[in-house]
């Protein structure tokens, strides 16, 4: 954590609160989780094996390797390998260096890889940042066949299916479409992310049930359709925030059938990019996060299945970055001009202390709903070509009518919003007493 | 069948009534006949077999006009501006006076027009379903008598072979309606579009006029399907199947929103911008609303205020007022058929209308 994540929460002292707290939790080891991990069979000795897994997961995404810590023993480590598995599936897919009929063969094979001792990949891109992780997948195939067989069936089942899924979207850029990827239809968006999350959410609630820390039941059919959702949410957030980013690197995953409604005739999606067609762009955004929107409901549904308090804070703080997120870019014309667009390192932090509990989740999504609805109604008026406001507006009462359906009291409606000006409070009290002790109010002891 | 249905819409000629009869007139191929009782001929239309004009305080004139029907839709009524005893007049003796007239000739459903605020008087409402109870003190006369009706309406279920049923829709609205959109229209001409009260944290329910007349519809022919399979062998038929006769649904759009967002919606086809700026706080409103209440009470017995700023409408506003409507879907398969947005579009539109019709005059 850096010096500019306090500044940036400087105006928010609740946040600060949170990065403090964040801070005195000492971040776990590589050693420390892989000792952790093999703490169970206590026969083994931690080996160098495992400390290499949770070195990459450290690597790859630090927050993660956190929230990871912090699962219970039993599913620590296969969540472990099936994120790396699926990292390393990723870090393919992503290869542009890779040609397409190699990267497709590979892809839909990959599930049969993790079963062959001592496989490595050498071949990865040099942009790839994971590409050290395919380099030394040996070590992951390791510790992937020394997981129980329960777990190895879910991982490669999905690895399978992700694989396979992956390879229908590959493409070779050309003068005319010089897109590496191209999403035409939103059926296909929707496919798209099912592929590449939604299938992650399914195939860690098949874990779940697997390892009895849930009950069987969560992997019931409609359950698993939840899972999907909770998955392609967090996904199509990302979609819609890393735009830009993803464009430049040929990249285009927002539905053609929605933003060729918004580009000048004849022109194609780079337009959106441009200052000029700010207007079309946001209304193309609004329209997207609508239909993301649309999936709250579901994955509250989903987290309100959850019994463990680890798998619960796991499923959790993605979504609640998720909802923090869209919020934060929701009509925002940053999503087209800046990339790595994100949420305040204090507000982040200060959203995986509150991800504990069901409740303190619903008054969060409830904050949120109300907030982007705010927005909303602020923006009518301005956008001619927004015509999403009363979409956007049904998508937030949904959140907020699920929200009192599972509500375990009535409340006032007006503490729903409390959350949000607290920061306020606090910091009104902080400066008068800060003005009060500066102009030596305080009676002298000494 | 040997012989059509034949619909008589009480109340035919006003805002959900003419809209009951026109989708009747085209629910099917060929339609069933169709009869209006009104007190004035407001639209013709070929299609109708008869408009009759007459007053549903006048046994003789319901009598006449039920007579020959196969069902009866009630949806006329005196909403808001008369005397107290006008209310029970028209709303209640009215509706006895219909309910006689079905028994009497044999007519063999009736569907009632009621309103959700039989059960509403201002509380914070999440979900309400039809479980809850009457009010003890109802908004005012208006409700008070619709719900009395109802009751009426409902007990008479059964006796001399009629069947009842009560729809309660919530929040109508449509072009050209009287009361929700007209309301925001006028508020908007005045000038009132500017501000809003609360922080728009509440959800409302709305329903578009076409889908309270689909209701009415379904409801209608749920009950006609019962009166004609209710042979001697399946009458003692399993409990399960779940009757609409004797029972009153909450009917919405099941799309509640955000109170303020549905006139934001409206003032801006009018073409008003940034509306609603001015953010009135719950708390200073329901002080002001009772600074208003207590106007109107110290000046009431010289003059009859009625002011749109009360502490009844704030706490209204700001409360959540919306239904389940489970029930409803369940028991009448009904489910809206235009959705909120498009309903508010068409409602624009004619509003959209009319004030290029008033500035050209």
């Amino acid at each position: 954590m850096s010096a500019s994540a306090l500044l940036a929460s400087a105006a928010h002292p609740t946040e600060l609160y949170a990065l403090f707290r964040y801070l005195l939790t000492p971040a776990p080891s590589a050693s420390s989780l892989s000792k952790q991990a093999a703490h169970r069979k206590s026969a083994v000795a931690p080996t160098a094996n495992r400390a290499r897994c949770y070195h990459f997961l450290n690597l790859t995404s630090r927050s993660f390797s956190r929230v990871i810590a912090a699962l219970d023993d039993e599913l620590r480590h296969p969540v472990c390998i099936f994120y790396l598995v699926l990292r390393a599936l990723d870090t393919v897919e992503d290869d542009m260096t890779i040609d397409i009929a190699r990267k497709t063969l590979l892809l839909k094979d990959f599930h049969n890889k993790i079963y062959q001792r001592g496989w490595t990949f050498k071949e990865s891109g040099e942009k790839e940042k994971d590409r050290q992780l395919l380099q030394e997948f040996d070590v992951v195939i390791e510790e992937f066949l020394g997981l129980d067989e329960k777990y190895q069936k879910v991982i490669a089942d999905i690895t399978k299916r992700m694989g396979a899924g992956m390879t229908q979207y590959l493409a070779a850029p050309t003068p005319e479409n010089p897109h590496f990827i191209e999403i035409q239809t939103t059926a296909s968006y929707n496919v798209y992310t099912h592929y590449v999350a939604g299938l992650v959410g399914i195939g860690l609630t098949d874990l779940f049930a697997a390892s009895r820390l849930e009950v069987p039941q969560l992997a019931s059919p409609a359950n698993i359709e939840l899972a999907n959702e909770m998955g392609q949410f967090l996904q199509k957030v990302n979609i819609l925030k890393d735009f830009l980013e993803d464009l430049q690197e040929g990249r285009v995953f927002w539905p053609k059938d929605v933003w060729a409604k918004y580009v000048p005739e004849g022109r194609s999606v780079d337009a959106l990019a441009e200052l000029e067609h700010q207007d079309a762009a946001l209304a193309c955004l609004n329209e997207l996060v609508v239909d993301a929107l649309k999936l709250v409901p579901s994955c509250l549904n989903y987290m309100a299945l959850l019994h463990n308090p680890t798998v619960f804070q796991f499923c959790a703080i993605p979504q609640m970055m998720a909802i923090a997120t869209l919020d934060h870019f929701y009509n925002s014309p940053s999503v087209f001009r800046t990339t790595g667009t994100k949420i305040r390192r204090g507000l982040a932090v200060k959203l995986m202390l509150a991800s504990k509990d069901m409740h303190s989740v619903k008054r969060k999504y409830e904050a949120y709903a109300l907030s982007i609805n705010r927005k909303n109604a602020d923006a009518v008026g301005k956008n001619d070509k927004d015509k999403s406001f009363m979409k956007v507006a049904v998508a937030c009462a949904d959140i907020v009518k699920w929200i009192h359906m599972h509500d375990d009291a009535k409340r006032t409606p007006q503490a729903a919003v409390s959350g949000l000006k607290f920061d306020w409070v606090v910091m009104i009290g902080l400066v008068v007493i800060a003005t009060a002790l500066a102009m030596g109010m305080l009676p002298t002891v000494l | 069948m040997a012989t059509k249905d034949h619909y008589l819409v009480v109340g035919g000629g006003g805002f959900l009534g003419k809209r009951i009869a026109e989708l009747l007139l085209e629910s099917a191929t060929p339609p069933p006949l169709v009869t209006i009782l009104d007190l004035r001929r407001t639209f013709s239309d070929p299609r109708l077999t008869a408009f009759i004009e007459g007053d549903i305080t006048d046994p003789v004139a319901v009598s006449a006009a039920c007579k020959g029907k196969t069902v009866v839709i009630h949806t006329a009524a005196v909403i808001e501006g008369f005397p107290v005893p006008v209310y029970w007049k028209v709303n209640y003796e009215g509706t006895q006076n219909i309910i006689n007239a079905c028994r009497h000739h044999a007519v063999r459903a009736l569907v009632y027009t009621s309103s959700a605020s039989v059960t509403y008087n201002g509380q914070d409402l999440r979900n309400g379903t039809e479980a809850d109870p009457y009010c003890d003190v109802h908004m005012d006369t208006y409700n008070e008598t619709k719900a009395a009706a109802e009751q009426l309406v409902l007990e008479s279920n059964g006796v001399g072979g009629l069947a009842t049923v009560s729809l309660r829709p919530a929040g109508i609205f449509g072009p050209g309606d009287n009361n929700a959109s007209k309301g925001l229209y006028d508020a908007a001409k005045k000038g009132n579009w500017k501000f809003m009260i609360g922080d728009n944290s509440t959800l409302f329910d709305w329903t578009y006029v076409d889908n309270v007349a689909h209701a009415h519809i379904l409801a209608a022919k749920k009950l006609l399907s019962r009166a004609s399979s209710s042979s001697p062998q399946q009458q003692h038929s399993p409990e399960s199947e779940e009757t609409a006769a004797g029972q009153a649904f909450y009917i919405t759009n099941d799309t509640p929103t955000f109170f303020w967002d549905v006139p934001k919606y409206l003032y801006n086809e009018l073409g008003y911008r940034n509306t609603l700026r001015t953010r009135i706080p719950r708390g200073v409103g329901m002080i002001l609303g009772a600074v208003v209440d207590a106007l109107v009470a110290i000046v009431a017995p010289f003059k009859k205020l009625t002011p749109t700023f009360t502490r009844f409408r704030v706490k209204v506003i700001t409360n959540n007022r919306y239904l389940d409507i489970a029930k409803a879907k369940t028991v009448l398969g009904y489910v809206p058929t235009v959705p909120l947005e498009e309903g508010l579009r068409r409602t624009a539109l004619h509003w959209k209308a009319v004030d290029k019709a008033s500035t050209a005059a």
